[in-house]
């Protein structure tokens, strides 16, 4: 048993996720409650630095919000994408439909990426870690 | 009888028949001396048997003034059976009215034409004379053209019972004028050549004022190219005439009117963009409220005005084109609040989701953050009891941030329903599968109570699929539950299902064993903050309502007849198989 919990320790241990929130409160509870899961989490608070320090091939998952200043969470999974074709990315916004419809207004090519899932804000905490262990699993079985 | 022909034979006849003034048989002259002409006429009335004239309205005066006398002969010769009547056909207006009621008095039958041949003319059965001079005021004629010829004789009066039969009873038309009833023109045009020719007229006529409105973007842009558009920028532009145009919006149009505005800026035009309507197929035109123009599309598809349009209606009728003038400012003032509301809905909207985006932000760290901690808690050793303490104040916290939660989703909930913005997620559904998983979630958040939950389906053999929004039905299902879990300390609940074929729909009712509805709030029940206990907002009800009347839905509420507890049940419609 403890062998096994080691194992998907170590495995997830290999999963690395980008989180990108500008809200810093976020930032922190969702690193560590996925920390606490077991991920490697790395965090930033502006989106902007984000993609500037982003290094493609180099996370299995990106966690974006979407109302963020500078550049919004649809403009940063653009450019993500254009850089890194396998990354698999989640919105999580506390937005409301006015996202909805800009994401299929202004995104087509977002919205019919299977991999990209888009979540609400408040999210409970074993919802979050399901979610994200059913994305990695998805993408390791690609 | 052309002109030129006319003139030719005039020639022929000047030069043979100058200065003859006795009539031979079969003979065709004109005469020129205005007392003759008289004579000539007189003799024409007495010797007929039957008279037709077809005068303008300056021929009648000349006629009364000369052969009034000769006429009333005539009628007495009618009166025994001698002379078979005398018949006008004129134009009947205000200033000749008493006039005509004189002719009409003594017995003389007249039509009013509105618009009478060049010629005036009158035909007995053996002859005809015929001038094209207008007579005003009753002015002698000068120049009269007068044949015994059968054939001109037949030609003309053929020209007289074809606007005999065109005419309007003169009785009718005084009464008519007497009433005030407007005396307008109403033409209904078929070719569209004509409609184009009008069209362009009017607006080049215009003086004050054009009103506008397209059927459709093509129809714009037809009338556009056609040049009805650059003519009306053009009156506006030199006799400052207002331009008001109302037209269904695209890219091409915007363009166009942008352009135009650009063109000519201190030009008075205004450009309102409406829906496209899907059932007015005409555009009209409204110019200085005097003309209407309605021209009816026949075809949108056609690239040109002269194939797209049908019918057209022209009037100045008074009445006509007033309504059209009111039909237009109706338009233009709903296109103004249509405009008002479409901001007023975004603003709506945009102060939903920014509401909740402040609302929810701060509840995910609280309840994020907590959790885990007492997650973290809950594994470590707790010898002193202190951690168990600890972990029992989280709870506090936790409830209390969902409970912040719920409020916090209700509210926009309501904001959503209030402002019409609830949208579904419609999807084909199994019923069962929503009512047991609200059951088990139910089940799983109340474990404190002694209540029963029982599911009772009545149709066991199929499964109910229903077309509905997954999360809200879930929503309205578990609100119903938890409500009934609220009021009941302990018994049992009991969820129901019952299809309704006939009416295609299915009842799913929950009943329960609790307090009942409190009289004071049975009446207002579904209404916002209608509650009796003081753990919730009142509002759970109203939006379950609302969700499921959006669904096309109904939901009632009564107290069991038994006097234990309460049921609540809704109607959804059932998917056609």
């Amino acid at each position: 048993m403890i062998l096994h919990g080691l194992f998907t320790f170590i495995l997830r241990q290999a999963n690395r996720i980008l989180l990108v929130d500008d809200e810093s409160d976020h930032c922190l509870t969702y690193q560590m409650i996925l920390q606490d899961a077991g991920f490697k989490c790395v965090s930033y608070t502006d989106s902007a630095k984000a993609l500037q320090e982003f290094t493609p091939n180099s996370y299995d998952l990106v966690i974006l919000d979407i109302r963020m200043p500078k550049l919004d969470g649809f403009a940063l999974c653009e450019k993500i994408r254009k850089v890194d074709r396998d990354v698999q990315i989640i919105f999580i916004t506390a937005g409301e439909t006015h996202y909805e419809n800009f994401r299929k207004q202004y995104y087509p090519e977002i919205s019919n990426d299977i991999n990209i899932n888009c979540l609400q804000k408040p999210i409970r905490n074993e919802e979050l870690t399901s979610i994200v262990n059913m994305t990695m699993t998805r993408k390791e079985e690609k | 009888l052309t002109t030129s022909s006319s003139s030719s034979h005039q020639k022929k006849i000047k030069n043979r028949e100058k200065g003859i003034t006795t009539i031979h048989k079969h003979q065709t002259r004109i005469v020129e001396d205005p007392s003759q002409i008289i004579e000539e006429i007189s003799h024409l009335t007495a010797n007929s048997n039957e008279l037709s004239t077809c005068i303008s309205t300056g021929g009648l005066e000349f006629s009364y003034k000369y052969f009034f006398k000769i006429k009333k002969q005539l009628l007495e010769k009618q009166k025994n059976g001698k002379h078979k009547g005398i018949r006008y056909v004129t134009k009947i207006e205000k200033d000749n009215i008493e006039l005509a009621k004189t002719y009409l008095n003594s017995g003389i039958q007249i039509r009013h034409v509105k618009n009478l041949p060049p010629m005036s003319f009158g035909v007995s059965d053996k002859e005809m004379a015929a001038t094209i001079e207008k007579m005003e005021g009753g002015k002698k004629i000068q120049s009269l053209l007068i044949s015994t010829e059968p054939l001109y004789i037949q030609h003309f009066t053929s020209i007289f019972e074809e606007a005999w039969k065109n005419g309007i009873d003169a009785n009718e038309r005084i009464r008519d004028i007497e009433a005030g009833v407007d005396l307008a023109d109403i033409e209904v045009i078929s070719s569209s050549l004509r409609s184009q020719e009008l069209y362009q007229n009017i607006i080049k006529l215009s003086s004050k004022e054009i009103l506008w409105i397209f059927p459709t973007t093509s129809a714009f842009l037809r009338q556009d190219k056609m040049g009805a558009i650059p003519l009306a920028v053009q009156a506006s532009r030199k006799r400052n005439v207002k331009v008001k145009i109302l037209v269904p919006a695209n890219k091409l149009v915007q363009e166009k009117v942008q352009q135009l505005k650009q063109n000519c800026i201190s030009c008075p035009i205004d450009v309102r963009y409406i829906e496209q309507m899907s059932e007015t197929m005409a555009t009209i035109l409204v110019v200085d409220r005097k003309d209407s123009l309605v021209m009816e599309l026949k075809n949108d598809s056609k690239a040109t005005f002269f194939d797209a349009i049908g019918l057209s209606t022209y009037s100045n009728s008074k009445a006509g084109v007033l309504s059209y003038v009111s039909i237009f400012e109706n338009l233009w003032k709903q296109s103004e609040l249509y405009e008002q509301l479409k901001t007023h809905d975004r603003m709506q909207k945009e102060f939903i989701d920014v509401a909740a985006h402040e609302l929810r932000t701060p509840i995910q760290p609280i309840l994020g953050l907590t959790q885990m901690i007492y997650s973290n808690i809950d594994q470590e050793e707790d010898p002193s009891g202190k951690k168990q303490q600890q972990k029992e104040l989280l709870e506090v916290v936790i409830r209390n941030a969902h409970r912040l939660q719920r409020l916090t989703e209700d509210i926009l909930d309501v904001t959503r329903i209030e402002s019409q913005n609830l949208s579904l997620k419609l999807g084909q559904i199994s019923l069962d599968e929503i009512i047991m998983n609200a059951i088990n979630d139910a089940k799983r958040n109340q474990q404190t109570k002694q209540v029963n939950l029982l599911y009772h389906q009545h149709d066991k053999d199929n499964t109910i699929l229903i077309q509905a929004d997954k999360g809200r039905l879930n929503q309205v299902i578990s609100n119903l539950i938890s409500n009934a879990i609220k009021f009941t300390e302990e018994g049992t609940i009991i969820i129901t299902s019952k299809k309704q074929e006939k009416e295609n729909r299915v009842i799913i009712s929950v009943k329960d064993t609790g307090i009942g509805i409190h009289p004071e709030v049975l009446p207002r029940l579904f209404q916002k903050f209608a509650t009796k206990s003081y753990q919730g907002t009142g509002l759970g009800l109203y939006i379950s309502k609302s969700i499921v009347e959006a669904h096309g839905g109904k939901m009632w509420a009564e107290n069991n007849f038994d006097g234990k507890g309460a049921t609540f049940a809704f109607s959804i419609p059932m998917l056609k198989k």
